[in-house]
């Protein structure tokens, strides 16, 4: 298992960052790019 | 007549999307933020998820009741599918929308006060900038109410001191 590195997640500002960083990937049809994401990882619940 | 789109998951984009009456395509997924939060609580057994949604593309913008309740759906049937599972959602001021964005949040997730939900609400200020920060889970969660409110107002607090 990859092991997922969210110690690079300082303050709220990085979750935001990443999440705004998804945003602007996913809307401009582009592919995000993993190692951008500081450790943070998906999940899909449903 | 159904009051919710069917939404199916993509695996292009690692998220689930759905299509609206007016032909704007939504996109809403999750993010993992259990290893944060039992950084700070290490007995915490629930796993914690922040959603985040919008629409695909960038164009005029519908007021749809329907969106509202098919992303409050997903919700329930996570929490529904997973008892232990804490759903986080961020309004941040990056297009200074977020007090309308938590207001209509509160709107969204009113009637969820009337079923075995608890919705938690905290604001927080950092770099000029504020975030409204809520989480939801159900009063049956394995960790208990108050232990998941505890860990939830230390992990802002600990936040906000970076």
């Amino acid at each position: 298992m990859k092991k997922s590195h969210t110690s690079e997640i300082k303050s709220v500002k990085d979750i935001v960052e990443v999440k705004e960083y998804v945003k602007k990937q996913i809307q401009s049809g582009k592919p995000v790019d993993h190692s951008k994401m500081k450790g943070l990882k998906f999940a899909r619940p449903l | 007549m159904p009051d919710h789109y069917s939404y199916k998951y993509d695996e292009v984009l690692d998220g689930y999307v759905f299509n609206t009456s007016s032909g704007v395509k939504y996109f809403f997924h999750f993010i993992d933020l259990t290893e944060l939060f039992r950084k700070l609580n290490p007995d915490l057994e629930s796993i914690v998820l922040e959603i985040s949604f919008f629409p695909l593309s960038i164009g005029k913008k519908v007021n749809d009741p329907k969106i509202a309740k098919t992303i409050t759906l997903a919700i329930k049937r996570i929490i529904r599918k997973n008892p232990n599972a804490i759903v986080s959602f961020v309004c941040d001021s990056s297009d200074n929308k977020h007090e309308v964005r938590s207001r209509l949040f509160k709107k969204w997730f009113n009637d969820f006060s009337k079923s075995n939900l608890v919705k938690i609400d905290k604001s927080m200020s950092f770099n000029k900038r504020e975030v409204h920060r809520s989480i939801l889970f159900s009063k049956k969660n394995i960790d208990g109410v108050r232990n998941v409110e505890l860990t939830f107002f230390h992990y802002g607090l600990l936040l906000s001191e970076q």
